[in-house]
């Protein structure tokens, strides 16, 4: 029996139609005429036991709705939706006693406090045993050096130490099912690394499953077997990160900056007669000047582009960057995983 | 139980965040009540010994508690939730098992707490001894304290109504100036109700406002009570807490659909 079971879930906001001006505010405040936002269609997935799933797709694809509706949060339009035996939003109290939650852009602390303060404070809450909580506290200072931080006010604490008091105050009071809703938002790369650690050991530990959302891919990477991708409140892919991985290892985007104006048709059409191909390289100008060329590893070296492009004209930058979630998204449709 | 109290406990320590504002509190509340004496007097200066059937010293003793009351009852808990419901952060309430009816009645008693010893300590004291006003001392003294912590649970589901009525619109400062005002007036805590004409006294005794201000006021400083008077006002004060309470904990399970159907 799977931990998380989902079928066929779906949420409608309904959202007032808002009209312009001030006029337009004075209709509004009478207004009935509202539209529905499907904001999740149709989402079917179960999770088993300690597994650490990965939740991906671009902004507002329904992530955080789906997140929302598993943690009792939001009531589902229609559909089933059954976590550890629970129906989230019936069943509140007694369900969130095992469960941890981080949402990224909120904390669960208590900003006037210190940092030790709201962990005593949810020790209470969740009414934890003296002999867990020090368990677990010895556990988080081996792990991320916690104590340091202890009598900090966790407003004045940076947003890399807040994630870290955040997510271990999550894994506190030893919960069943983590859900991780952009725990790396923002962070600098050590942070990341840091936290990621910090996910992967609590993880192995007690065996908690986690359900982890983010943009970032090497998160997922380094911490995910399986990944599911959203977009447009559907599932389109759910499988193995290796598959995923393939896809964006595969591709590379080239960015250039130029040092003088070129006819951009001219240039796609040079390098398109000399990189004859299956799959072509992809030419788009940028919004700030730079020109981005996407193209595929397996068809061409990346240090071949280069040449070409040095022969041509001058260049005045050069940056290298791994293809962005919503291409690979667009690269599942197409190629039909 | 413990974890609620747990909450309180967490108040305190936040509070001497904004350590200050007690202070403003304080001259804000002695300048009041030195208004009150002055006003007052004035009234009273025409000749007459008792006005409806209070003393100069009646009123103002009635009026100067009440603003006392005013400053120990401010825990602005409606403009905590509607930030809460703005913000978002009030889904960080339902994702811990703690009922946010009784998570807000334990941290509003801390501001209460602490209200009581840096703002309404200070001016009983300075009440008494500036101005030594007379009161009966006898079993009222027993009865005022009880009937005030009621007041406080009746005070603290009136402004939980109008926090739940945040989760409707934003317009915080509208409602909560409002409330302020019906309260004030309707309880007696800007003129003493025995000063009320006959119909709006009648309407009044029928509103859950007065058991805030009025029944603690009047059961300290009236001559005219006895112990039935004191008790059926207990009683009174009670069944309002209950039907406040009911009222809120159905209007709550409404209210909270507006963020869990809709998103906040």
């Amino acid at each position: 029996m799977s931990i998380i079971q989902i079928n066929n879930l779906c949420k409608n906001f309904k959202v007032l139609n808002r009209h312009q001006g001030f006029g337009g505010a004075i209709k509004d405040l009478f207004s009935r005429d509202y539209k529905i936002v499907k904001a999740v269609e149709n989402i079917s997935m179960s999770i088993e036991k300690g597994e650490m799933v990965g939740f991906v797709g671009p902004n507002g694809a329904g992530k955080s709705t789906t997140i929302k509706m598993m943690t009792g949060v939001l009531e589902p339009t229609s559909g089933d939706i059954l976590v550890d035996n629970f129906v989230p939003y019936k069943q509140r109290m007694k369900y969130v006693r095992n469960i941890g939650v981080v949402f990224g852009q909120r904390t669960q602390l208590w900003w006037e406090l210190p940092v030790i303060e709201s962990f005593r404070l949810l020790k209470e809450i969740f009414e934890i045993d003296d002999k867990t909580y020090e368990t677990n506290m010895g556990v988080f200072n081996e792990l991320v050096g916690i104590n340091a931080l202890f009598n900090t006010p966790v407003r004045f604490l940076s947003l890399g130490q807040r994630m870290l008091c955040d997510i271990v105050a999550a894994f506190l009071h030893n919960p069943k099912i983590i859900f991780l809703d952009e725990p790396t938002i923002g962070l600098d790369v050590s942070v990341k690394n840091k936290i990621r650690g910090l996910i992967k050991e609590l993880n192995s530990m007690n065996k908690t499953t986690i359900l982890l959302t983010t943009h970032d891919i090497s998160d997922l990477e380094v911490l995910c077997k399986r990944i599911i991708i959203v977009d447009k409140g559907s599932v389109i892919f759910d499988g193995d990160m290796q598959k995923v991985n393939s896809i964006f290892g595969a591709y590379r985007v080239l960015r250039l900056e130029l040092s003088e104006q070129n006819n951009l048709e001219e240039l796609s059409a040079k390098i398109m007669s000399n990189f004859k191909c299956d799959k072509p390289p992809e030419i788009e100008p940028c919004e700030d000047g730079w020109i981005n060329i996407t193209i595929n590893l397996e068809e061409i070296k990346l240090i071949d582009m280069l040449n070409y492009l040095l022969t041509l004209f001058p260049l005045k930058d050069i940056k290298v960057e791994e293809i962005p979630t919503e291409k690979v998204i667009r690269e599942i449709y197409e190629g039909g995983m | 139980m413990k974890k609620y109290f747990t909450i309180t406990k967490k108040v305190f320590r936040i509070i001497t965040v904004f350590r200050f504002n007690f202070i403003f509190s304080i001259i804000g509340n002695l300048l009041y009540i030195i208004i009150l004496y002055f006003l007052w007097g004035a009234i009273y200066s025409s000749g007459a010994k008792k006005l409806n059937g209070m003393t100069f010293n009646q009123v103002f003793v009635y009026l100067s508690l009440a603003s006392t009351i005013f400053m120990l009852f401010s825990t602005y808990l409606e403009w905590g939730m509607s930030r809460e419901v703005i913000e978002g952060s009030i889904v960080m309430h339902f994702v811990k098992p703690v009922d946010l009816q009784m998570y807000k009645l334990f941290e509003s008693l801390g501001f209460v707490l602490i209200n009581f010893v840096t703002v309404t300590l200070p001016s009983i004291l300075m009440i008494l001894v500036v101005f030594r006003p007379q009161m009966p001392l006898g079993i009222n003294l027993i009865f005022f304290p009880l009937s005030l912590i009621l007041a406080y649970f009746i005070m603290f589901n009136i402004d939980f109504f109008v926090g739940l009525l945040c989760f409707y619109n934003e317009s915080t400062w509208g409602m909560s100036s409002a409330k302020d005002s019906i309260v004030m007036l309707l309880s007696g805590a800007v003129i003493p109700i025995s000063f009320f004409p006959g119909t709006l006294k009648t309407i009044v005794n029928f509103l859950p406002f007065q058991a805030v201000y009025n029944i603690p006021l009047d059961t300290l400083v009236s001559y005219n009570l006895n112990i039935n008077d004191y008790l059926r006002n207990i009683v009174l004060q009670l069944v309002w807490v209950v039907i406040l309470f009911i009222v809120n904990r159905l209007f709550f399970r409404k209210a909270v659909k507006v963020v869990t159907v809709n998103g906040g």
